[in-house]
């Protein structure tokens, strides 16, 4: 019985067009998941396959001691098993002397055996072909990077020696994928293969090596390998990916990712708002049916069953139409962008699909059962008496389901109990005091509008319905906070990235500048209007104690762990400069820097990072020892440094009086365009000595990872967009079908069509501009929260936010009441009032 | 023979909240209606008049006494016992139709049928239902396609189609236009009679309610048999 009237329903309904918001809000819900976080999986996987270039890997183990294949071939094979695609090369990196006749330099050589890089791309020069390689250089051969052919006075057939053996040059290396980003580290380059090591006796007891194991898989092989190795992992290896770690890449990478989260949890809420919102219309529409059917004698248990079936159809309609919507936006979208990514973007995957279907069905089901609830309780009392409704009944489980859902959905999206915990609090206490003060501002509104022709009418309007245009305030403003925060926190993070490397950042070092030679080098810059940073002396020291304890036990563990990632260890040379002003760049966050003219003070001022580290305090006294020499010196103040910032930075800056006597060379940044590189060549010529290190292919590939990033969280915005106005016009229509009874009887008493619209159109504004104030300052709040909490990022306060919330929530709100009270003017009052009547 | 009663009140009583203080509406009521008896119930717009109905008909709760209706008492019932024997037993009439704005004429005048269980003959008796109202032709419309006089009838189509004991009408004409008005008043008196339902009609108009058997008017939440201008002529005349 209820199966055959359920369809009947349904069919009627589905003719008239009432049902389609319904199934549309669950389309939108759907939609909204599934292209959110299907594109930015997928536009994620992109851009860390991309960034993985620059560890030309997946993931790496790393070790200090050579790898014991018994520790991973078990795991390695079980993972090859289940994702084919997994695969591994193995580095061995040390430093070591290589001569060329009377020329020797210190290199930093890579032994390769396997398909190095497995990411990224590795181009050497062979006479005149520039090829792609992965692979290692044939025994008994090496390629060399600039540097170290200039170094070592040779080219392309020479021979050099390592050790005990000889090599031929065969190839010049022009990119490394993996090239350090700390380019002090980093001497020049030498490749060879593995199997040529036993040979050349370099590697000896005691040799400071670091072993690498590279892994890469299309599939989940990396991860499920991770999984096996991890606990196994002994103090001195490290498993670690491009994610992980400090360099300004993994940064941008950590936050862009946390925004993609953000946004599609947001995403979620907004479609989850429209489902709540569609589910309530549609059942207040059903009051008067279900009364007749009980009066009718249907039994509650057929009403709940052909209620849930209409709502299975619908879910079931939602969901189809909602993941093939999302499909064609996803494919549009990576088809539009997909070129400026650069690089292949994986297929869509099933798991966003499936994240989809559960969030509809969850968003449909929990979101729409109270209202189905409500509506198998109506009394058929309502029959007689038209009045009789369940506002105010049912309210504490409508709340109780409505927390679980989204708590559920939130932990879904991010499976992480905390965020999910701290994201739901927030929402539920804004949700909390934007009730509460919509309610107020709506009491004041009608206060100060008594009396006052269309506008006193409008607002009386508001006034009487106090409470459903409380909720909607409510749910204008949720949708027009998100889409504010997301604006602008899209706005501040790309803003900030720009900041860190912005346009001019100094692209070149130079090295090895004698003290006599800096005048003219200032001068020869001066000259050719080439901007630069200050050059700073550089003399070569060692840590040996803090406060008399000596560091050579404290330090092993670190070293290991920080070597090569932007850190130097401390119980090796170190890069001393001092200086009698503070850098500008480098803020500091404790104590002070030394008095200007006191040319006897006695201070160091310490990295904030190493202080840390290495367990340093403003007033301990540090050991240093230059040259033989040992001396200490109190800590005076700790610095904060950006080493993404591409300018010289030291971890150490002594006053002028601790280090001036020390020979020093000088070293500086500067920044060249493009067209300005032909002075290379000019200034190597002139400057013999000085070795420039040219780091901007390093820069331009961070910049490209950050442009796509930005790329990203630009089309996320657009959907957020999208969304938060579906939310919107599905709330006005929802408002202003409350209000069409009312819009049909001032019609039919005479109501001018002008003053009709005005009263419509004056209560959509008000309550627009009511829902934009509140959206701004929560919005402001939730800035603060996320900035602080979240990113990591500075928050400022944003005043204007509030003004332009309000106006843009008056302009979208009130536009949209005008559009859903059109048809209302254009047909006849009779009809209207059938129209109502049935 | 003397008919049994179908429908019998005792000590009724109903008082609702509101807010702080209670509001009696009715109190003490007694009532018997003979099975194909019909009765009027008439009195001033708040005198309790719909709120009877709705007691009598099993839609809401008594606060005291007891309905027995068609031999059970809807006291002892719940919910869904009140439903089932609503299904039954009962057929209405409202003032504003309360068609199903989703379902068409046909499928309005089916549903009790279905509910009740006769699904193989609901289709023709509903169809040989709204040919007796005269909307042999609008079968496949839906409710806000017909006027009020014609969506008034297709009520009566579906309070009678199942073939109901009792039949409870709460202002059946008050919606209507005198002709519409007058049409559905001989409908359902016609209807009333052939089928000889007992009839139960809540109105504020006096020449409806001097068409049944007997006029009771209510005030202030009690009953009084008779109404002051009541003229034999007319009750005599009524089905």
């Amino acid at each position: 019985m209820w199966l055959r009237t359920s369809n009947r329903l349904l069919k009627q309904e589905l003719g008239r067009g009432e049902l389609q918001i319904m199934v549309l809000a669950i389309a939108l819900a759907v939609l909204a998941v599934y292209s959110l976080s299907g594109f930015s999986s997928r536009i994620q996987e992109t851009l860390v396959s991309r960034s993985s270039g620059f560890l030309a890997a997946d993931r790496v183990l790393r070790s200090a001691h050579a790898i014991d294949p018994r520790f991973y071939e078990a795991a390695f094979v079980a993972a090859q098993a289940s994702d084919p695609s997994l695969r591994q090369a193995e580095l061995l990196e040390f430093q070591t002397m290589a001569y060329a006749g009377e020329a020797f330099v210190l290199a930093s050589v890579k032994a390769i055996r396997g398909p190095y890089p497995l990411r990224g791309e590795l181009k050497i020069a062979d006479g005149d072909a520039l090829s792609s390689q992965q692979g290692s250089p044939e025994a008994g051969t090496v390629w060399l990077d600039e540097r170290a052919m200039s170094a070592l006075g040779i080219g392309l057939g020479h021979e050099l020696e390592i050790g005990h053996s000889r090599f031929r040059v065969s190839a010049e290396i022009v990119a490394e994928p993996d090239a350090s980003f700390n380019v002090f580290r980093a001497g020049p380059r030498i490749m060879m293969n593995r199997a040529d090591i036993p040979a050349t006796g370099v590697v000896q007891p005691g040799s400071r090596l670091t072993y690498k194991l590279l892994f890469a898989a299309e599939g989940a092989g990396v991860e499920e390998l991770g999984r096996e190795l991890s606990p196994l992992l002994s103090e001195n290896q490290e498993w670690y990916g491009v994610q992980d770690g400090e360099s300004p890449l993994a940064r941008s990478l950590d936050r862009a990712n946390k925004f993609l989260l953000l946004a599609s949890l947001l995403g979620v809420i907004l479609a989850a708002t429209a489902i709540a919102v569609a589910a309530r219309r549609y059942t207040e529409r059903h009051f008067d049916p279900v009364a007749v059917f009980k009066t009718l004698g249907m039994r509650r248990r057929e009403i709940s069953l052909l209620y849930a079936y209409q709502l299975l159809v619908i879910t079931t309609a939602g969901i189809l139409l909602g993941l093939v919507g999302g499909y064609v936006l996803q494919e549009g979208a990576i088809t539009l962008i997909g070129d400026r990514l650069g690089s292949e973007v994986p297929p869509a995957s099933g798991e966003a699909a499936w994240l989809a279907l559960v969030t509809g069905a969850i968003c449909a089901l929990l979101f729409s059962l109270t209202p189905m609830l409500r509506l198998a309780r109506i009394s058929a009392m309502r029959v007689i008496r038209r009045d009789l409704d369940l506002a105010g009944q049912m309210q504490w489980l409508s709340v109780l389901l409505t927390g679980v859902s989204l708590f559920i959905l939130i932990w879904l999206f991010s499976q992480d109990w905390q965020l999910s915990a701290s994201l739901f609090f927030a929402v539920a206490l804004c949700g909390g005091i934007m009730l509460f003060l919509s309610r107020g501002l709506l009491w004041l509104a009608r206060r100060w509008g008594a009396g006052q022709g269309a506008l006193g009418m409008g607002l009386a309007g508001l006034y009487r319905r106090a409470h459903s245009n409380a909720i909607q305030i409510l749910s204008f403003a949720i949708g027009i906070m998100l889409l504010i925060t997301i604006v602008v926190l899209r706005h501040e993070m790309i803003d900030e990235w720009q900041q860190q490397l912005p346009e001019g950042t100094p692209n070149h070092f130079l090295v090895n500048i004698a003290p006599y030679e800096v005048p003219t080098i200032t001068d020869w810059m001066a000259e050719r209007n080439i901007q630069r940073t200050e050059l700073f002396p550089m003399v070569r020291g060692r840590l040996v104690s803090i406060n008399d304890q000596r560091m050579t036990d404290r330090a092993s563990k670190d070293e290991t762990s920080a070597s090569d990632r932007g850190r130097d260890p401390i119980d090796r040379e170190l890069n001393l400069t001092w200086s009698s002003e503070q850098p500008g760049h480098n803020p500091l966050s404790q104590g002070l820097w030394w008095p200007a003219g006191d040319k006897d003070f006695q201070g160091v001022s310490v990295e904030s990072g190493i202080a840390q580290r290495i367990g340093v305090q403003l007033g301990d006294r540090l050991g240093f020892l230059i040259g033989g020499e040992r001396f200490e010196v109190p800590v005076t103040s700790i610095r904060q440094v950006d080493w993404a910032s591409m300018r010289p930075n030291f971890y150490m800056i002594f006053s002028p009086a601790v280090l001036a006597d020390y020979p020093a060379s000088y070293m500086g940044s500067f920044y060249l365009s493009p067209a300005e590189k032909a002075y290379l060549p000019e200034l190597l010529a002139a400057y013999p000595t000085v070795t420039v290190l040219e780091v901007d292919v390093l820069i331009g590939q961070i910049q490209g990872v950050i442009d796509q990033v930005s790329l990203a969280l630009q089309y996320i915005m657009v959907l957020v967009i999208a969304a938060a106005l579906l939310v919107l016009f599905a709330q006005t229509r929802a408002s202003f079908e409350e209000r069409r009874k009312e819009m049909v009887i001032l019609r039919t008493l005479g109501g001018s069509g002008r003053f009709i619209r005005q009263t419509v159109q004056l209560e959509f504004l008000i309550l627009g501009v009511l829902s934009g104030f509140l959206a701004g300052a929560m919005a402001e709040l939730s800035l603060y929260l996320i900035q602080t909490q979240v990113l990591d990022m500075q928050w400022q306060a944003h005043p204007w936010l509030w003004l332009l919330a309000a106006l843009a929530g008056g302009l979208t709100v009130g536009l949209a009441g005008r559009v859903a009270c059109r048809p209302l003017l254009s047909r006849s009052a009779l009809s209207q009032i059938r129209q109502l009547e049935g | 023979m003397q008919k049994e009663a179908v429908i019998v009140a005792k000590n009724l009583g109903k008082t609702v909240e509101t807010g702080e203080s209670q509001l009696t509406i009715l109190r003490g009521l007694d009532l018997e209606v003979k099975s194909g008896e019909s009765v009027a119930i008439v009195g001033a717009s708040g005198s309790g008049k719909s709120t009877l109905l709705g007691l009598l008909a099993g839609l809401d709760e008594s606060s005291e006494g007891k309905v027995i209706l068609g031999g059970e008492s809807l006291t002892d019932l719940d919910e869904e016992g009140r439903a089932a024997l609503r299904a039954r037993k009962v057929g209405f009439v409202f003032q504003s139709f309360l068609l199903v704005a989703g379902l068409s004429a046909l499928e309005n005048v089916m549903l009790p049928l279905e509910l009740k269980g006769d699904r193989r003959e609901a289709r023709l008796r509903a169809s040989e239902m709204l040919e007796r109202v005269g909307l042999a032709h609008r079968t496949q419309h839906y409710p806000n396609q017909l006027s009020g006089g014609e969506q008034q009838r297709v009520a009566l189509a579906r309070a009678f189609v199942s073939s109901p004991e009792i039949l409870f009408a709460d202002e059946p004409t008050g919606n209507l236009d005198h002709a519409n008005g007058s049409r559905v008043a001989d409908l359902l008196f016609g209807m009333n009679r052939d089928a000889g339902t007992t009839l139960v009609l809540v109105t504020h108009d006096l020449k409806l309610a001097q068409r049944c058997d007997r006029v009771l008017t209510m005030d202030s939440g009690t009953l009084s048999e008779g109404e002051t201008s009541a003229d034999p002529q007319e009750i005599s005349a009524c089905g």
